[in-house]
Parts: structure tokens; C-alpha cells; sequence
């Protein structure tokens, strides 16, 4: 039995073949690069995708390291392979390829464990679902059958998700306003979220979303144009006065940006504000609570889960009335209870009258909670989506087309 | 007589203990902000031949701060080194001790073997000075030693408790985190390995100035500067606990000097191997039973941040 776990267990610095070395030198099994290097090319043809074995796998996408993490799990032939959220990192095309392959290897005649929390790759993938709830099997082994992923949610959440279904409260009154706005690879002629809006920004990752909340939140000054907030131009400031500038963030990179997983929730939570302090904040614990984030104050970040990790990241940018919140990818990964939680509350501040630019890669959940929504292909964005949406359009507008 | 004695042991070391913990303190200032210094030992003989140069005029206070300032100066090589041009910082660090060690021997030359007609004066608290005890050790003492207890205690409290202690400490976890909350990283960092260059060069001003009242290259400093930087880390980053290491180091260089005084058999090279031994014993047992409570180093020391442009 191999295990192939969420986080990448490949050392980044080596090239692909590499670290399947290390992979064998572990289970006694030495056999020289060019073997190795064979073998791998392989199994990747036999599973009927290809690899570039010297590539360095800092250099490989994340779908090139998931494919090459599984290569090597099943390097040691094992009749189980068990996986804990392969596709959490990878886009629906990569989700979908990888799929595929995990398919085959069950026609091969292995059993797979497949571990996610995409319940389309169950409907599309498993021939048998359990359903797991607070560490308890609520729903044991049965074949997928005529579920689908409204019944698989409603068996996950119990009490059953509430339906967030969106009347747009839109002002009209502009809260934020870019114009001949040009940063690396993205252009943007013009694009405006309104207060009380929810502006949804969807598309295949790497197609300038980056650059679009790098520039928003003053991470990267841009090349060319203006980002007005509130009617003054933020381009080109500090970080230090996003917040002053009444914006809120909540980063893609979460694990680099968002909280410092060595300190104290309560120091998190008072980051980015400048007033001079001597005490910790006290309320901190009533607004963990508030956010039914489980952990306390003195509990270090990183002890939390995704999901609270994500709440208090939430809890700290939507304190202080901010004019607009840029959420990027804000429910990627967390398990349904959080997500849900965190698209209420992100839905309440738009109610509120504030501005949500929302980006995320996975169209269903814009599609859901979106007043409008705008695809991102090649550094560019299309035209205004309105509801009721067509999901077919807008899905042609994800892979260039009309 | 006996009794006299250790009392006057128990005396010295409280100064003794200055020069390592204020290099310490400082080598912790920058180390909480990310930054590796291994230079202490060349700015604290940066900061020693210059305040000696400079008490040649006569004044102790100018002196010592010349040397804290030459110190600081020198630390900006690092500074620009690993902050600004992302250099390794072990190597950069290294550089600056070699360096450091070159520059005083070669600034030092004339002054090789010399005495000093400087000293700090203990301040007299009257009656109380003269307390049993309690009065030589801790109530007849010079201002720099009253002045180390205080740093100690307001580094932790700006570390622990102000925002900017929150800004300097995010750095050192994250700087990326604190770069999108608005922390300027790198001016932090800056600050950060500047003051920590200040204080190694008054610790070695220190030196001079009230311990070792004469300049010689190899003498002077006798690798404190090192036993600072390992100090920091077995006292896990915790400024009053570097203070108490410092004491434990500053008491037991003077117990070795008491030790011979009093005709002890133990052969002189061990008694002098005593301070450094002892410390890091005591010290590596104190952060060993830590290590459950997870006092660790900053996440993101040694790390040049690179904010990712794409």
C-alpha cells in the first residue's frame, strides 16, 4: 500500500527521476538514473500522459508534481493506493486529467482510495462513497449509484447547506474603479465593483488574476493606469496603507501571506493595525467565538485547521468596516462548513454595502454568490456576465472563446 | 576573608556579565526580525578599539558611545549585505568577524599593550551601598550595569507587547504575511540588525571601558562574541533569559579567578574553560526542558525575503 498524501512530498530542488531515487533507495531498491529514468517514462505513457524526467520539480506545475507524486507512489507496484486530496492544488482541467488516470489504475485492478472533498470527483470517479463527518462515518461504503452532489453535501453537513442564493444589492455608487490599468501580463481597460456588489472573477489559474489582486492590494505596483478606492488612487502605495485605504484582503497564498503560523491567533488578528498597544486585545476571544473559530487566543495560528484558519484570516480583514474586500479563492480547500460560512459572511458584508471582488478558479461557486461575473483569459478580461447566467458561455469565456 | 571574597566574586560578575549580554541582546533584536548576525565578534572589537581610540580624549561617555556608534556602522555591511542584496547571511556574517578582527588589529597597532586611564564608576547609594551583601552586589554598581537589566526588561516588553514588536516579530515568522499586512520588512530588518550592531559595539566598548582596561587584539574579546550569538539561541530568544545567561557566564569567569585566588588544584586551563562550559551546559538543559512549550526560532531566520514579482 503507497500513500500519496495532500502536501507535496517531493524535494524541490531535484529533478523529477531524482526523487523517485530517493523514493527507492528508501525501500532498498538501488537501481541506476537511466532505469530508473525508463521506468518512470513508462508508467507515465502506460497511465497515457507524458513527463519530462529532468525537469526540476520546483520548475514542474502543480499538476506536473501531483502526476509525478503518483508516478512514484505507484513505482513500488502497490495493489492499494491511498489519496488524500490529490487534486486540492489543481485546476478542474488538471482535476479532470488526473482523474482519468486514477480510473485506469482501478480497471488495472488496484484498489483506490481517493480522499477529497470535491464531491464531483465522487460522482464522476468513485464506484463506492463513504461519507465522513467530525471524524465519524455517517454514511458507510456504498456504491455511488444515483447520488449526487447535492445529496452527498447534504449527508456531509447533516442540517444540509443553506441555499445562498443572491439578490444583488448593488448601489450603483463606485467603490472601486481601475482604469488603462497594465501589470505584467494582465491589461484592464476598465472594470468598476460598486458597493453592495459582488464581482466575480473567474478563469484558469495563471491567466492574471495574480497580477490583478497583487495590484489591488499594493503588493505590486503596476505598470501602467489607475486603481482608484473610494476615489483616491491606491496605485503605487505601501501595503501599510491598504488597510487604511479601507481594503480588505484575503490572500490566494494563504500559507505564505495570510496569517504567521508562530504566533498567537490574538497577535494575528492585530496585524496591520498601527495604533500603539500595551495589552493584547481582549476581545479577541469573543471575536474567535463570533466566528465559531475553533481554538483560543494563545493558541498559535498554525494549530488551526484550514477551515478556522481561513475564519480567523476573515475575522481579522473584515474587522473595521473595510470599503472592499479582494477574496481570492477565499473557500479553496476548507472543508463545506467553513466554505459555507465564509461565503455567508462575505455575502453579509455585500449586503452591508460593501464591494466583493471575488477570484476563483472553480466557476460553480461564482456562478453562485456572483452579482456579475468577469473571465480572466491571457491577461485580459471579457465582457460582464449578468444573471441568470449561462454556464455555457461563461464557460466558453474560460477557454478563450466566444 | 573567605566570605569577603566570593562577595566581591558575586560583584565582578555582575559587571561581567554586561559586554555578552549586551551583544546578546542585540545579536536577539536582529535574529527576531530574520536576520542572522554572525559578525558580533568582529563589531564588538570594532566597537572596542574605538571607544579605546576615543577615551584618549578623555571622556568615558563619549567614548562608549563612539564605540556603540562604530559598531552599528559597521553592522550596516551586513545590513546591506543580506538584507538589500540577499546575500547568505552566514556568509555575509563571517565576513564581517574576519573582517571586524583585521580592521581593529590594524586600527589597534599603536595602541597594542597600552593602558587606559578610563573606568566607570559604581554609583553610591550611601547607606544602602553599604548593606551586606545585597549593597556590593547589587546596590554598588556603575550605570551600565543597571542600564543592561533595564534593556532586557524593555526589549521584551516592545517585543511582546507594542505593535511594533508585533511588526518585528512577524518579520522574523513571516515575512511575507507581514509584508501583506503592511509591515515594512525590509526597513525593519534594517533597524533591527543596526541596533543589534550598536549594542555589540558598547559591549565591546564595555570591555574596554570597565573590564579589561587595555587593548589587545586577541585578548579583548576572547570569542564573547560567539558565546552571545549561542547564548541567544539557548535562551531561545528570550531577552530576559539571555540576561540571567549572562550572569551565569559573567559569574563563572569570575568564580574561576576566586577559584585560583583561593589555590584550588585544578589546572588553570580548565578553571578558564569553566565560563563557556558551564554556560552552555546549563543553558542547553533550560531550553532541552523547554522544548515541549515550543520556544523556537523565528521561522524565518537566516531567510532573505524576496517579494515575488511576478
Amino acid at each position: 500500500m503507497t500513500l500519496v498524501q495532500q502536501h507535496f512530498a517531493l524535494v524541490p530542488t531535484m529533478i523529477a527521476v531524482d526523487n523517485l531515487l530517493l523514493f527507492r533507495a528508501q525501500r532498498n531498491r538501488r537501481t541506476s538514473r537511466v532505469t530508473a529514468a525508463a521506468d518512470l517514462k513508462a508508467l507515465a505513457s502506460r497511465l497515457g500522459f507524458e513527463i519530462d524526467v529532468t525537469a526540476t520539480v520546483a520548475a514542474m506545475s502543480v499538476g506536473e508534481r501531483q502526476r509525478l507524486e503518483l508516478l512514484r507512489a505507484l513505482d513500488a507496484d502497490p495493489e492499494v493506493l491511498l489519496l488524500d486530496e490529490p487534486t486540492a492544488v489543481l485546476t478542474d482541467a488538471e482535476a479532470d486529467r488526473f482523474l482519468a488516470v486514477i480510473r485506469r489504475l482501478a480497471e488495472d485492478g488496484r484498489a483506490v482510495v481517493l480522499i477529497t472533498h470535491r464531491l464531483r470527483e465522487v460522482v464522476v470517479a468513485a464506484d463506492r462513497v463513504a461519507v465522513l463527518r467530525n471524524g465519524i462515518v455517517v454514511s458507510p461504503p456504498a456504491p455511488v449509484g444515483s447520488r449526487t452532489r447535492a445529496t452527498l453535501a447534504h449527508e456531509m453537513v447533516g442540517a444540509g447547506l443553506p441555499p445562498v442564493g443572491r439578490t444583488s444589492t448593488s448601489t450603483g455608487r463606485r467603490v472601486v474603479e481601475i482604469t488603462d490599468l497594465r501589470a505584467g501580463r494582465l491589461t484592464v481597460d476598465r472594470l468598476v465593483v460598486n458597493a453592495g456588489e459582488v464581482l466575480g472573477v473567474a478563469g484558469v489559474d495563471g491567466n492574471g488574476q495574480a497580477e490583478l489582486e497583487l495590484a489591488l492590494t499594493s503588493l505590486v505596483t503596476p505598470d501602467s493606469g489607475t486603481i482608484e478606492v473610494g476615489g483616491a488612487d491606491v496605485c503605487g502605495l505601501h501595503p501599510r496603507q491598504r488597510v487604511a485605504c479601507g481594503i480588505a484582503y484575503i490572500p490566494s497564498d494563504r500559507a505564505a501571506r495570510a496569517l504567521v503560523g508562530s504566533m498567537r491567533c490574538d497577535d494575528n488578528l492585530a496585524l496591520g493595525r498601527t495604533t500603539w498597544r500595551i495589552r493584547r486585545d481582549p476581545s479577541a476571544g469573543a471575536r474567535m467565538a463570533a466566528w465559531s473559530i475553533k481554538g483560543a487566543p494563545h493558541h498559535l495560528a498554525r494549530s488551526l485547521s484550514g477551515g478556522n484558519a481561513q475564519k480567523l484570516v476573515a475575522a481579522r480583514e473584515l474587522h473595521g468596516d473595510p470599503r472592499v474586500v479582494v477574496a481570492c479563492q477565499p473557500t479553496r480547500g476548507l472543508d463545506p462548513a467553513a466554505a459555507t460560512q465564509l461565503r455567508q459572511s462575505l455575502l453579509a458584508f455585500a449586503d452591508r454595502g460593501g464591494a466583493v471582488l471575488w477570484i476563483a478558479a472553480e466557476l460553480d461557486e461564482l456562478l453562485e454568490v456572483a452579482d456579475r461575473i468577469v473571465v480572466a483569459f491571457h491577461g485580459r478580461l471579457s465582457e460582464s456576465f449578468l444573471p441568470p447566467f449561462d454556464r455555457r458561455s461563461v464557460g466558453l469565456a474560460l477557454g478563450g472563446g466566444e | 576573608m573567605n566570605d569577603s571574597a566570593l562577595v566581591l566574586t558575586l560583584a565582578a560578575s555582575m559587571a561581567a556579565a554586561v559586554p555578552i549580554a549586551l551583544a546578546a541582546l542585540g545579536e536577539l533584536l536582529a535574529e527576531r526580525s530574520g536576520v542572522l548576525n554572525l559578525g558580533v565578534e568582529g563589531m564588538m572589537l570594532i566597537g572596542a578599539v574605538c571607544a579605546f581610540q576615543a577615551g584618549g580624549a578623555g571622556n568615558l561617555w563619549l567614548a562608549l558611545l563612539l564605540g556603540s556608534l562604530a559598531g552599528m556602522g559597521f553592522s550596516v555591511l551586513h545590513a546591506v549585505l543580506s538584507v538589500t542584496f540577499r546575500a547568505s547571511q552566514i556568509v555575509s556574517g563571517l565576513a564581517l568577524t574576519i573582517l571586524g578582527t583585521g580592521l581593529a588589529t590594524f586600527v589597534g597597532k599603536s595602541i597594542e599593550g597600552q593602558p587606559l586611564a578610563l573606568d566607570f564608576r559604581p554609583i553610591d547609594m550611601g547607606v544602602l551601598s553599604d548593606l551586606p551583601l545585597i549593597g556590593p552586589v547589587l546596590l554598588r554598581q556603575d550605570p551600565i550595569v543597571y542600564a543592561t537589566i533595564a534593556l532586557a526588561v524593555v526589549i521584551a516588553f516592545y517585543l511582546n507587547r507594542t505593535r511594533a514588536g508585533l511588526a518585528v516579530r512577524s518579520v522574523g515568522e513571516s515575512p511575507a504575511t507581514a509584508d501583506t499586512m503592511g509591515v515594512a520588512v525590509a526597513r525593519t530588518r534594517y533597524l533591527h540588525v543596526l541596533a543589534g550592531g550598536f549594542l555589540a559595539g558598547a559591549a565591546g566598548a564595555y570591555l574596554v571601558l570597565g573590564q579589561v582596561p587595555s587593548w589587545s587584539q586577541d585578548g579583548t574579546t576572547g570569542g564573547l562574541g560567539w558565546i552571545a550569538v549561542a547564548l541567544v539561541v539557548f535562551a531561545s530568544w528570550r531577552p530576559v533569559v539571555v540576561l540571567l545567561g549572562a550572569y551565569l557566564f559573567g559569574f563563572s569567569r569570575q568564580l574561576n579567578f576566586y577559584l585560583q585566588g583561593e589555590g584550588v588544584d585544578v589546572p588553570a586551563e580548565f578553571l578558564s574553560m569553566l565560563p563557556y562550559a558551564l554556560t552552555i551546559v546549563v543553558l542547553v538543559i533550560w531550553s532541552v526542558r523547554n522544548l515541549p512549550r515550543r520556544v523556537g526560532a523565528p521561522a524565518a531566520l537566516g531567510v532573505p525575503y524576496i517579494r515575488d514579482e511576478r
